[in-house]
């Protein structure tokens, strides 16, 4: 049984210390991954816009709700701050997307290994900011869910 | 002329193709790690989601409510909840397989990751265009009112 594994280990060892070339069938694969990202890139840009429109349109409600109260605008600006951060990750995420897709697409086009590197350095980036998006989508559905209580409390279930 | 045909068919010959490289490599322990994580996320999201759908069910048999408005609500809920599913599922599978790419750096593990980076972009692609035709209905209709 060791001696079956003993080349297997050996071929493992030598492909971790050198290069390693990209399996023929893969080529058509990343060249159908690099399409598919490249139309997540714009999705992702037209949400962008979509919801810094919605959140002009979104504001303008809520000033109107907000007339009456004293300190509305402080609501408004954490409002506006909030739909910020929104707008930035999603545009962020896009971006990366968009030069993961471009490079891919370079490296299959001109069989450049450096562009192939760097492909593999936006896709991190990619699922990093994916994963900081969700990290802050949590802690402002707790913040959230704090000032509700807040203002719950201060001005009563039927104010 | 015949000098650079026989340059352009050495430069052919001795081209080795794309390859992976340890640059290349040095990024997928954080691109598993961040995907381990999302994939998590995902299956923990679906699960609230599950606990919504279930305590909907269970309004709509304690008090007389409009059927076909609820069936409407927890239909899209159910999508909702196995969107996440999916969504957490492959990740997690995706993350397992750059683990092993890693691992045992070999052209059947590479491609497999390849195939399943593929697999995640078409769904999030697709899923993607659906969500954002919805965004533009709604603005439309918030902007409208």
């Amino acid at each position: 049984m060791l001696e079956h594994n003993e080349p297997l280990d050996q071929e493992i060892h030598h492909d971790q210390e050198n290069n390693v070339p990209l399996p023929v069938g893969s080529y058509s694969t990343l060249a159908q991954t690099a399409t598919w990202a490249k139309i997540l890139a714009i999705t992702n840009f037209s949400s962008a816009g979509l919801q810094l429109i919605g959140m002009f349109v979104v504001l303008d409600r809520v000033r109107l709700m907000l007339r009456y109260l004293n300190g509305g605008s402080n609501y408004i600006l954490l409002m506006i701050l909030v739909y910020l951060i929104l707008i930035s990750f999603t545009a962020l995420i896009g971006w990366h997307l968009w030069n993961y897709a471009g490079r891919l697409k370079s490296a299959l086009l001109y069989e450049d290994t450096d562009d192939l590197d760097l492909a593999y350095y936006y896709q991190f980036r990619y699922f990093k900011t994916l994963g900081w998006l969700v990290i802050s989508g949590l802690i402002l559905m707790v913040a959230g869910l704090l000032l509700f209580i807040y203002l719950r409390a201060m001005i009563g279930p039927y104010g | 002329m015949e000098q650079f045909d026989n340059t352009t068919a050495n430069d052919a010959a001795e081209k080795p193709g794309l390859q992976i490289t340890r640059d290349a490599r040095s990024f997928w322990p954080g691109t598993r790690g961040w995907t381990l994580f999302l994939g998590i996320a995902s299956l923990v999201g679906a699960g609230f989601i599950g606990l919504v759908v279930i305590m909907l069910i269970w309004v709509a048999n304690q008090q007389h409510i409009n059927r076909a408005e609820l069936t409407m609500v927890i239909f899209i809920y159910i999508l909702a909840f196995l969107i996440f599913a999916g969504f957490g599922a492959l990740l997690l599978w995706i993350s397992s397989r750059i683990s092993l790419a890693n691992r045992y750096v070999h052209k059947d593990n590479i491609a497999q990751y390849t195939d399943s980076m593929r697999l995640y972009f078409m769904i999030a692609g697709i899923i993607s265009i659906l969500t954002v035709l919805i965004q533009v209905i709604s603005t439309m209709v918030l902007v409208g009112d």
